[in-house]
């Protein structure tokens, strides 16, 4: 070790706690690199195993071919191997059943039968070309058929026929049954092919053929042009084994891949972004601390390029330690994180399978290391050469790096007046450290605008899943579905069972009528205009001046209803008199809007209350069946009850009273369905025990108990798994925050002791010491919140603008995250402050006076 | 009138081996209105006996008696308000705020004790310090001489019962030197503050009425020149 890196480690064992500080921040930086990198090739090592395990490894292939195509793939240089299925024919599944489906015959090639995948669940593949092997979920009776039975197969032998009539038999030993094929169409009898069979081109002149080919290349690379070569010679319907060929890398136009890695490019450059200002931060801390060092050094015959190098070395020194614990505990990390999610996410991205699981590869970990490094030199290599080249006897003062200007110090009197003397110092300072403090701002400004983010995505990820899966606001429904077999009295005895049932702490039931109702158009908003128009006549171009919609009227059990009432502030006796015929009426409904594919979510009138008129629907001898119709007086609601059956609707919804239905005297026909709502404090348990109550009563057996809560757990689980994925990262981002924060206050602090000690000797308290440093720290968190502020509404209003795209949503700021990002800034800054304060004012005054003198 | 008592004043550095006694057992009297230089080589122990009296250093044993009230049996916060009140510290080394003007670094103390600035006291202190044509100028703007005169006038602005100067021209010229000791005996001989005055330059203590001499921890002389 020369007497440089000497000098150097022993002033990084000196700061010893902004040394470990520092290797904090490389740790975690080259954690959430290598965090990021292995989750990819952990999510492209599962693409390909799931690939293989569905479909083989293969890379191309054509369909609806001939044996000479075969012959010809089979011998070019860039095949590795071919191999084919030949399709035997068509038959129905159910043979007594002209309309059901078909199973296709196909008999696999030696290596089709080895390389395509067949999950087999009893018996053997098939090595004759009598013997087949029948996939499970084809159903019906075949499921009842035992390895070893034969069976006689009536089938087609092409695939273009007039008249569907079978003009094959052949009797098969069933040798196994397989579990579903994804490599092919999924109700396929396997047989093996006969060697030399000799084939029959059921499709005549076409040049199409039987046979489907399939191949293995040398190199993947060559899938898509060998497969355009291929086609460019002969009339061919090539296929790729894209799932595949995007594990192994090789993809054409290929978005998702495209998507994958810019995600994870954004997500390096922020983290980069963080580590590079806090490991700077610390250089740059550490270089300024020295610059007397370096000053004296330099005097006494050191060149910049020595110096220089000491700083490197600074930053071996650290990277040394850092990266690769860093990268240990960024894979993992992942790697726990996937062994608690893996499964999940797996099911989420293909609907079943092997769980998402850790794999490292070479690229990830060499990415991660790379980064590291280059993020540390630049760190070091900036403030190193900027110290190089200040003179000797500038580095020995250290003048430079005291620099006032008494323009920019001013302070208003103001100030002085309402926060006293150590507002006025504390905001001088503030002042004055300006330079020193911009990392610490610029990263509580990256994080506050991160967390604010995920939270804004958070929050919008949730709304949107709401409205496009849930369904309905109670936890349990129960409704009967044969409504000849059930009166309007079983429904009310059931409830009056069933609302006892364990953990129901609400009930209610509602039956739902469907009538139409002309409305005028001056009351419709324009959404609503837009879309009928759209929907009507083309030719039309005039807006008409009645639409008519259906009105779905929505009779709750009085008590829910009454509720309801109180909960919008309606009056009893306008809204629940049996004279009135006035009700409230829901109409925020939610549409898909076909011409755009956005999910609409819009209230349909501009005004509040107005008068409708129900009518409607021919009874079979072609008479209105309400006629007159009845007249409404309609207020319009703004939400919907609790616990009812269904929340979305796409047209307006009366909401009455049970009590109400006999004054309409609707006609049969008028009826749509019932419900009987709850909500639980332990739905799987309630709904269990509702079944269960159900089964044992008298009530006809036609019932179906949805537990709506259980439906939504795929929903919160897909909320769950983003979330974890967002705060994981957020939380370490924000650590750096932390760890850069601490650095700089503390190094602050611990630089102006002499003038901490000169305040205390002319008598300032400590709690006036705590005073004006509590005031430098709010200074800081204002700072820092009024910029990262504003951006983080306007990053949450894009975040707003994207899912716009596709959903309807109301703009909201994410209240929660903003305000804990809020408190988080003046904690993060109060705490290390205090900290770094305390240690100072433990010290004794003429000490502390004395010893940076000398 | 007595002012300042000090009562077997021990000061102990380090532990075992390595202790070191800085001051051993000095027990002293001050009268009002004195200036007393102490002096000795360096070492000896004077710049911690002034600290000591100044509140800013902790004895390891024995007590300090301002105007009868024991100076270290108060609390820190106490202790803090003793020296924004009775005691102008000077130090060789100025000490000033850097990011305060000389005006705001004079009228600190009064700051810190949340009083109106007496005008007239600034105006008078800013005449007899020479600074008036300085009055808004930072530390760095200033020569050392100045500077050194602006931690006399914060020393001063509140009246203290005692000024207490640490070689406060060790690091000036001469002529420097002689203006800040004239100032110091003016304001002592004006004001009737106490004085004292940490030196090892025997022409500055020649001009003292007492002269204290400390070597190794302990006082070895005590003299009234006049």
């Amino acid at each position: 070790m020369n007497i440089f890196s000497k000098i150097t480690f022993q002033s990084l064992m000196k700061n010893r706690t902004r040394t470990i500080v520092t290797i904090i921040g490389v740790i975690l930086s080259a954690a959430l690199i290598a965090g990021v990198t292995t989750f990819i090739s952990s999510l492209q090592e599962y693409m390909l195993r799931d690939a293989i395990r569905k479909y083989g490894e293969w890379e191309a292939g054509f369909s609806l071919t001939t044996k000479e195509i075969y012959e010809r793939v089979k011998d070019d240089p860039a095949v590795k191997e071919a191999f084919f299925i030949e399709l035997l024919g068509y038959g129905l599944l159910d043979p007594e059943n002209e309309h059901s489906m078909h199973y296709n015959l196909s008999a696999y090639s030696e290596r089709a039968l080895e390389i395509l995948p067949i999950t087999l669940l009893s018996g053997r593949l098939p090595q004759s070309s009598d013997e087949i092997v029948i996939p499970y979920g084809v159903g019906g009776h075949w499921n009842e058929y035992n390895v070893g039975d034969t069976v006689t197969l009536e089938y087609v032998g092409s695939a273009i026929y007039d008249e569907f009539i079978p003009d094959n038999i052949k009797t098969y030993n069933i040798v196994g049954f397989c579990d579903t094929l994804w490599h092919t169409n999924f109700r396929t009898f396997i047989t093996a092919h006969k060697p030399n069979q000799t084939t029959q081109d059921s499709y005549g002149e076409s040049g199409l053929g039987n046979f489907i080919v399939y191949v293995k290349l040398n190199n993947h690379r060559d899938a898509y042009s060998f497969t355009r070569k291929i086609n460019a010679d002969h009339f061919v319907f090539p296929f790729h084994n894209t799932d595949y060929l995007r594990g192994m890398g090789v993809t054409e136009n290929d978005n998702f891949q495209a998507v994958i890695y810019s995600l994870g490019a954004i997500l390096i450059v922020l983290i980069m972004v963080g580590s590079v200002l806090l490991i700077y931060n610390a250089f740059a801390i550490s270089v300024s601390e020295r610059t007397r060092q370096f000053g004296i050094l330099s005097s006494v015959g050191a060149t910049g390029r020595q110096l220089r190098k000491s700083v490197l070395f600074e930053g071996l020194c650290v990277g040394v330690i850092g990266i690769p614990i860093g990268i240990l505990a960024g894979i993992g990390g992942i790697a726990v994180t996937l062994s608690v999610v893996g499964e999940m996410l797996s099911v989420l991205m293909s609907g079943q399978g092997e769980p998402l699981r850790i794999a490292v590869s070479w690229q990830a970990v060499v990415i991660a290391a790379a980064v590291g490094i280059v993020t540390i030199y630049i760190s070091a290599y900036i403030p190193a050469s900027r110290a190089s080249k200040k003179s000797a006897i500038d580095s020995i003062r250290q003048s430079a790096d005291i620099k006032i200007n008494p323009k920019k110090i001013k302070s208003s009197k103001l100030f002085e007046k309402i926060l006293g003397v150590e507002g006025m110092l504390s905001r001088k300072n503030f002042k004055r450290n300006k330079k020193l403090y911009r990392s610490t701002i610029i990263s509580l400004f990256v994080s506050v605008v991160l967390f604010v983010a995920a939270g804004s995505f958070a929050m919008y990820l949730r709304q949107t899943s709401e409205t496009s899966i849930s369904v309905s606001n109670c936890d349990i429904s129960v409704f009967f579905y044969e409504r000849a077999d059930t009166t309007d009295d079983d429904i009310i005895k059931g409830f009056e069972l069933l609302k006892n049932a364990d953990g129901v702490y609400a009930y209610g039931y509602q039956f739902i009528y469907n009538t139409l109702s002309p409305i005028n158009t001056s009351l419709l908003s324009q959404r609503v205009i837009e879309y009928e128009m759209w929907l009507g006549d083309k030719t039309q171009t005039q807006v008409p001046d009645e639409v008519e919609f259906s009105i779905i009227l929505m009779f709750m059990d009085d008590a829910s209803y009454l509720e309801y009432l109180t909960q919008m502030n309606l009056s009893e006796s306008i809204y629940y008199n049996n004279e009135a015929k006035s009700y409230p009426v829901y109409a925020r409904v939610i549409r898909h809007n076909f011409e755009t594919g956005r999910i609409e979510n819009y209230n349909m009138f501009i005004t509040n209350s107005f008068n409708m008129t129900l009518y409607d629907y021919l009874n079979e001898d072609n008479t209105l069946a309400l006629n007159p119709g009845i007249d409404i007086a309609v207020t319009i609601a703004d939400r919907l009850p609790d616990n009812i059956g269904y929340n979305q609707f796409s047209q307006p919804l009366m909401i009455l009273p049970y009590s109400h239905l006999m004054l309409f005297d609707f006609p049969e026909s008028f009826y749509m369905t019932e419900c009987m709502t709850f909500l639980s404090n332990d739905p799987n348990a309630s709904a269990a025990h509702i079944e269960s109550l159900l089964m044992e009563s008298e009530l006809p057996n036609n019932f179906r108990v949805t537990n709506y809560f259980a439906q939504e757990e795929a929903n919160r689980r897909i909320i769950y798994v983003v979330n974890i994925f967002t705060y994981g990262f957020i939380i370490l981002m924000s650590l750096i925050t932390v760890a850069n924060v601490f650095n700089t206050v503390t190094t602050n602090v611990s630089i102006r002791r002499r003038e901490f000690a000169m305040l205390k000797s002319m008598g300032m308290t400590d709690s006036g010491l705590n005073k004006m440093v509590t005031y430098e720290c709010f200074f800081y968190g204002i700072k820092a919140l009024l910029f990262s502020l504003p951006v983080s509404v306007l990053v949450a209003w894009l975040i707003y603008t994207g899912v716009m795209q596709g959903v309807d949503v109301d703009f909201m700021l994410p209240w929660d995250s903003i305000l804990i990002a809020t408190a988080g800034v003046f904690m993060i800054v109060l705490v290390t402050m205090m900290y770094a304060v305390g240690r100072v004012k433990k010290e004794n005054i003429i000490d502390t006076l004395r010893s940076e003198i000398a | 009138m007595e002012l300042l008592k000090i009562e077997n004043l021990s000061k102990i550095y380090g532990k075992d081996e390595n202790q070191v006694i800085a001051l051993n057992s000095v027990s002293l009297t001050i009268e009002k209105g004195e200036f007393v230089a102490i002096i000795g080589s360096s070492g000896s122990g004077k710049s911690t006996l002034l600290h000591i009296i100044g509140g800013v250093d902790m004895p390891t044993s024995g007590h300090v008696y301002l105007d009868g009230q024991d100076v270290y049996a108060q609390n820190s916060d106490n202790l803090a308000i003793f020296r924004r009140r009775q005691v102008g510290l000077i130090y060789q080394f100025y000490n000033l705020i850097p990011t305060l003007n000389v005006v705001e670094n004079i009228t600190l103390p009064v700051l810190m004790d949340k009083r109106e600035v007496n005008k007239e006291r600034l105006e008078e202190l800013l005449t007899l310090l020479g600074l008036t044509e300085r009055r808004n100028h930072l530390p760095n703007q200033l020569s050392g001489g100045q500077q050194q005169r602006v931690s006399i006038g914060r020393a001063l602005m509140n009246a203290p019962s005692v000024m207490l100067a640490d070689e406060p021209t060790g690091n000036l010229d001469s002529q420097n030197g002689q203006e800040i000791i004239s100032l110091l005996k003016q304001s002592n001989s004006k004001y009737g503050q106490t004085l004292i005055l940490v030196t090892h330059d025997e022409n500055i203590a020649l001009q003292a009425n007492r002269i204290i001499g400390i070597s190794d921890g302990r006082v070895v002389r005590d003299e009234k020149v006049r």
